[in-house]
């Protein structure tokens, strides 16, 4: 759609505010990227004495393991998106096209392992299948008289296997305003013709959220190289690394070199760009419309005998990644410490009023979480559903680039892109280090291509005629935007909003860098208890996380009356 | 005689007259300070204390003194780069830092980015062993040795009198320790055992199948839990948080041939916005009532000659120490690490 119109002014303002958001977001994202990579080429820090230099990258890859860091890496990335891609989308398509009997209950359910941070539910699974004290392993040596125990969690399959738990809720949250947006004639047509169920699905449903699947792929594919903390649990005990826990031997040492950590990233960032390239190449000349100006009823897919049988994987699947997790954590929320067995002599309750009584800091930073994650993810969804419309509804130069940019922080580790912000916002004119808006800027930035994603997706599936219509019918472009396009995307901006809030909340790397007295968060407040050794705490202190994040929910679906990737009744 | 008395008494109100002097300048030098301070109103303190310690320490110096004790708490390399990003940028916002190493203190006073500050309290820390103390700018706020830890229930921890009883058989995959690579503790430890033992301990380790963490307290909760029972090098005062005040199955073992120990000093930057605070704050940390607060709280040895250690717990005086020079340490380092990579393949 391109933005003609007699009115000068209204040409100009919405072109005006799209090209604001756009210019926004990229200088969010270019300002520490830029110092990042001006980094990565110098001997010292940026602003200190020094000179160019390419040895952080000679030092990168002449480094110790780094062939083995880059191929589990590789691993990795390949294997949690290859389980979580099709996982996410089979409970998606469950929930949202299906008959499955509880599916609205169960939409929900699906999407509440993502409310745990990976590393703790990392921490749970520990208490699981550790070889010699996990829980299951324990039972199963016990029970069946085996000789070993049969899972070993400290493992690159360890590793998949807590990634994939983490991982298939992300991919849910993103392509279920997707499915939930598509027209079900095409399907119901295949059905008439005579088509099995399994095969409308492979050969209609799924091709038609390609959009959708593909960037929530890409993300998971790119995100996955950025994660940190639950390799380093499970992998690095026994000498198995990663890129990022690599970068870890460039910044855990003094003197820093974060030269030759930045130079790793340049590589991460490569992977990210070239992610985009390839999702855009697929996409290229094809069409994905599937909302037109024709009236449509969403119906549900007939299961039939199957239904149980999804009902059933549903089932399987919550109780591996809710109820042995989250089970876990609540049994040693309530124990002293955790000792590998669960004794009544251990029950304890003060790990509770610790975290809710015993630190101002800790309501403290309840409250800070709360202001950055409601307000901050606002923010984002605005300048990144401007920025998406641009990209996909407009023919401006440029797009593809603005494209691109808004992408790049994915691929960067959080702890390393927490450096390029604290470069680039300590010496910044406007004076926000030390404040809560560092944090706001920080976590902006970090997820801008989730909401950019998020709306690309939705954008891409919504045929222009709509707003074409309402436009030859006297409507100024805000008008067919406020009576056309929000409508349409809310479900897309409600599930995107519920998604970077969720994001928001958890968010360390950026926060445990850039945070200051009094302005901490609870990710921060979280950390400082693992490090200070309270596993118990820990424990306490992420149910009650969990349930922050749940009561969120709850409260925005009762504020907004919409499912949180609403659509299925439209 | 007249005269003597005369003269004694003159000396002796010559005596009294300078000493009241002396005394009266001091207080009149604190209470200086003290003043300068309140108008700053504020101090900023970047420490990895703690959680408990830390919590404990702000609220008794904001009772005690009407300035804000502004705290940030993260790892020790979290803070020397951000103290370091903050002097780049030359908007250093931190008035003190505390971390758990002891290059970094000594890297800055040698670039002269230490304030000198002679406190009263360090009169108190006379006597500390050689390279723990730099007159005017370190002395060590704790006092941190470096011991074994082993699960009780798992393994006999009587049996265990030497670094050498470790290395049996019995105990293969059953030890771990810190990354020496990214801990700078696992690192020191490294350090003092190659000086008793060469590399021999460390490759015969290796041949057990030892495991490596990249932060004690994984490691700490790996050990309680059984999965790898004998942490070999962990901070003593993790035997106090565990043993002495959770009760939990935890035992420390300081083998015959002693241990490192890791002084940690607490500094004043140069840049300091809050130079006068940050002196009070220094004076505080030092004195009598917060190292007693430190044993109590958290379990960790003071260099003050009158405070005794954490209860329950070994003295410092009884504790064989391994002697590190930490300069020397630091200059070594890189290529110690890789031959320790080579040893433990990692």
């Amino acid at each position: 759609m391109e933005l003609q119109t007699t009115e000068r002014w209204e040409l100009n303002l919405p072109l005006l505010l799209m090209w604001t958001a756009a210019l926004v977001a990229t200088f969010l994202v270019l300002y520490p990227l830029l110092y990042l990579i001006y980094g990565s080429f110098r001997t010292s820090l940026p602003g200190d004495p020094g000179a160019l230099t390419l040895s952080n990258y000679f030092a990168v890859f002449s480094s110790h393991k780094i062939g083995e860091s880059i191929f589990n890496t590789l691993i990795l990335m390949a294997s949690v998106t290859a389980l979580a891609c099709p996982a996410g989308v089979v409970l998606v398509w469950l929930t949202t096209r299906s008959d499955m009997p509880f599916r609205r209950q169960l939409e929900i359910l699906n999407i509440f392992p993502f409310l745990l941070s990976p590393y703790v539910t990392g921490v749970a699974w520990t208490m699981l299948l550790s070889p010699r004290s996990g829980l299951i392993n324990k039972f199963l040596v016990g029970t069946l008289g085996l000789s070993q125990p049969p899972f070993d969690i400290f493992s690159i399959s360890g590793t998949i296997w807590v990634l994939f738990f983490y991982y298939t809720p992300y991919m849910c949250l993103f392509i279920s305003a997707a499915f939930k947006a598509m027209d079900p004639s095409m399907e119901e047509a295949a059905r008439t013709c005579g088509s099995s169920l399994f095969r409308t699905s492979w050969r209609v449903t799924v091709p038609l959220a390609t959009p959708a699947i593909l960037s929530g792929s890409i993300l998971i594919f790119v995100h996955v190289a950025g994660m940190f903390g639950v390799p380093a649990a499970l992998m690095q005990p026994k000498g198995d690394y990663v890129l990022t826990t690599t970068i870890v031997h460039f910044i855990q040492v003094y003197p820093q070199q974060y030269g030759s950590a930045a130079a790793i990233s340049m590589f991460l960032m490569m992977v990210s760009a070239l992610g985009i390239f390839i999702q855009r190449r697929v996409m290229a000349g094809k069409s994905y419309v599937t909302v037109t100006g024709k009236a449509y009823r969403p119906r549900s897919i007939k299961l039939g005998k199957w239904r149980y049988v999804a009902l059933g994987t549903n089932l399987l699947y919550l109780f591996l990644s809710i109820v042995l997790p989250y089970g876990t954590l609540l049994m040693v929320s309530f124990l002293r410490y955790w000792s590998g067995e669960v004794s009544a002599e251990l029950f304890t309750l003060s790990n509770y009023t610790e975290v809710l009584l015993g630190d101002e800091a800790i309501v403290r930073s309840i409250k800070n979480s709360l202001f950055v994650s409601i307000i901050g993810s606002f923010i984002c969804l605005v300048i990144t559903m401007l920025v998406a419309y641009l990209v996909n509804r407009t023919k401006v130069r440029g797009r593809g680039f603005f494209d691109y940019v808004t992408t790049l922080p994915v691929g960067i580790p959080g702890m390393v892109i927490a450096v390029g912000l604290l470069w680039a916002w300590i010496r910044s004119p406007i004076l926000v280090y030390g404040t809560i808006w560092i944090i706001m800027i920080a976590f902006i930035t970090r997820y801008v291509p989730y909401g950019m994603r998020a709306f690309s997706n939705t954008l891409v599936q919504l045929g222009p005629e709509l707003e074409e219509s309402a436009r030859i019918c006297g409507s100024s472009w805000f008008g067919s935007f406020r009576k056309i396009l929000i409508p349409l995307l809310k479900p897309g901006f409600l599930s995107g909003w519920i998604l970077l809030f969720i994001l928001f909340m958890r968010e360390l790397s950026t926060a445990l860098v850039l945070w200051y007295s009094g302005n901490e968060v609870i990710a921060v407040q979280l950390y400082q208890l693992v490090r200070d050794g309270e596993l118990s705490v820990v424990a306490a202190l992420s149910i009650v996380d969990a349930l922050i994040m749940i009561t969120g929910i709850i409260a925005f679906r009762l504020i907004f009356k919409e499912d949180i990737s609403a659509g299925l009744k439209r | 005689m007249k005269r003597t008395l005369c003269m004694s008494l003159a000396v002796l109100w010559c005596a009294v007259a300078v000493m009241a002097i002396g005394l009266d300048s001091g207080l009149a030098a604190s209470k200086d300070v003290l003043e300068k301070a309140k108008k700053e109103g504020a101090v900023v303190w970047y420490t990895t204390m703690p959680g408990k310690a830390r919590k404990e320490i702000k609220k008794v110096f904001e009772k005690k003194y009407p300035i804000k004790l502004e705290v940030f708490q993260a790892g020790s390399h979290d803070i020397a780069g951000r103290y370091l990003s903050e002097l780049a940028a030359k908007r250093v916002k931190v008035d003190c830092i505390h971390i758990t190493d002891m290059v970094f203190p000594l890297d800055m006073m040698d670039k002269g980015n230490l304030l000198k500050y002679e406190s009263p309290e360090f009169a108190a820390y006379a006597g500390l062993a050689k390279g723990w103390v730099y007159p005017g700018y370190i002395y060590p706020l704790r006092v941190l040795p470096i011991a074994s830890l082993v699960n009780t229930k798992k393994v006999d921890w009587k049996a265990i009198k030497s670094y050498k009883d470790m290395l049996v058989p019995k105990f293969k995959s059953l030890i771990a320790g810190g990354d020496v690579g990214t801990s700078t503790r696992a690192y020191l430890n490294y350090y003092g055992l190659r000086m008793k033992y060469g590399t021999g301990w460390y490759k015969k380790l290796a041949e057990l199948d030892s495991k490596y963490y990249e932060s004690s307290e994984k490691a700490m909760s790996n050990c309680l839990s059984g999965e790898w029972p004998i942490l070999f090098e962990a901070w003593l005062y993790t035997d106090y948080q565990t043993r002495v005040q959770k009760k939990a199955p935890l035992h420390s073992v300081i083998t015959q041939e002693g241990c490192v120990v890791m002084p940690t000093p607490n500094t004043i930057m140069k840049q300091a916005p809050h130079p006068n605070a940050a002196k009070v704050l220094q004076d505080f940390l030092y004195s009598k009532q917060v190292q007693e607060l430190l044993g109590k709280s958290i379990g960790v040895h003071s260099g003050r000659k009158d405070v005794s250690g954490p209860p329950e717990m070994p003295a410092l005086k009884d504790i064989k120490v391994i002697d590190v020079d930490f300069r020397d340490a630091q200059a070594k380092r890189k290529e110690l690490v890789a031959e320790w990579r080579k040893i433990a393949s990692r």
